[in-house]
């Protein structure tokens, strides 16, 4: 749905590595206080809001191109990773995310089936 | 009548909507010359300054240069090689983000001197204060006096 639009915010980029992901999202100017995220039925969510009321104290706007509305994007993980095992990292504006592969969960899969 | 959905006035609404108008939004509010829609800018007027965010996210302080010359002041953002990506690239699955070469320009006035702009670079977003120093000067140069 957030495809179709061109000028959605939250740019990502997901790169593999053989241990982990790596999400890149573009969040820029926020405090990282006001970035969450979370996961819920294996999709991991990311939002964000603005501070309105700081923003309405400075002038009048004479030109409005970024983004203002609310800021969120979900990605499916898996139902195997947990919340725990992401590491989140807000610099420069981006959120950075690794998502482990856990070699360990598969182990324990492969070991629960059984078929004699 | 059976009409596929395709062909329902959603559709064509919709296509036209997504495909062509957003076209020429992009086409306008991207930054000439790039093509692409990086450098999101919100300009304010501070009563006697104007204030400028520029969304340059994933940039360090160091990619930016911005510079004055007559009467434009232009920013330039350009990752450097140093960049503590590199390192740790993997396999791209998936690329939205722009991390190239961009470049932006705005008209603030012959009036203003570079060392009047403030500028600061927190959390992506590049914030430049520019005194309206040239606006009343160049209002009282269009007047000629009368006896």
């Amino acid at each position: 749905m957030m495809n179709a639009r061109r000028h959605y915010p939250m740019k990502s980029d997901v790169r593999e590595k053989d241990d982990m992901y790596i999400l890149d999202i573009d969040l820029p100017g926020f405090q990282k206080e006001a970035i969450k995220a979370y996961i819920s039925d294996g999709y991991l969510t990311v939002s964000a809001t603005r501070d309105k009321e700081k923003e309405q104290k400075r002038g009048k706007t004479i030109r409005r191109e970024r983004y203002s509305g609310v800021y969120q994007r979900s990605f499916y993980v898996g139902g195997n990773v947990r919340q725990e095992d992401i590491r989140a990292v807000y610099k420069h504006g981006v959120l950075k995310l690794e998502i482990p592969k856990h070699p360990t969960q598969k182990a324990i899969a492969e070991n629960s089936i059984e078929i004699s | 009548m059976l009409v596929p959905s395709v062909f329902s006035n959603n559709f064509v609404d919709s296509f036209f909507n997504d495909s062509f108008d957003h076209m020429f939004d992009d086409m306008f509010r991207a930054p000439f010359g790039t093509g692409i829609a990086a450098m999101s800018t919100d300009v304010q007027d501070l009563g006697d300054s104007y204030q400028l965010d520029m969304e340059l996210p994933g940039y360090a302080k160091e990619d930016l240069k911005a510079d004055l010359k007559n009467g434009y002041l232009t920013i330039t953002a350009q990752r450097s090689s140093d960049n503590d990506e590199k390192d740790e690239n993997g396999r791209f699955v998936r690329r939205e983000r722009y991390t190239g070469h961009c470049q932006r320009s705005f008209y603030v006035g012959e009036g203003v001197k570079q060392e009047d702009i403030k500028a600061s670079f927190e959390n992506g977003v590049l914030k430049l204060v520019i005194p309206k120093k040239d606006a009343p000067a160049v209002e009282e140069q269009k007047y000629i006096a009368i006896e």
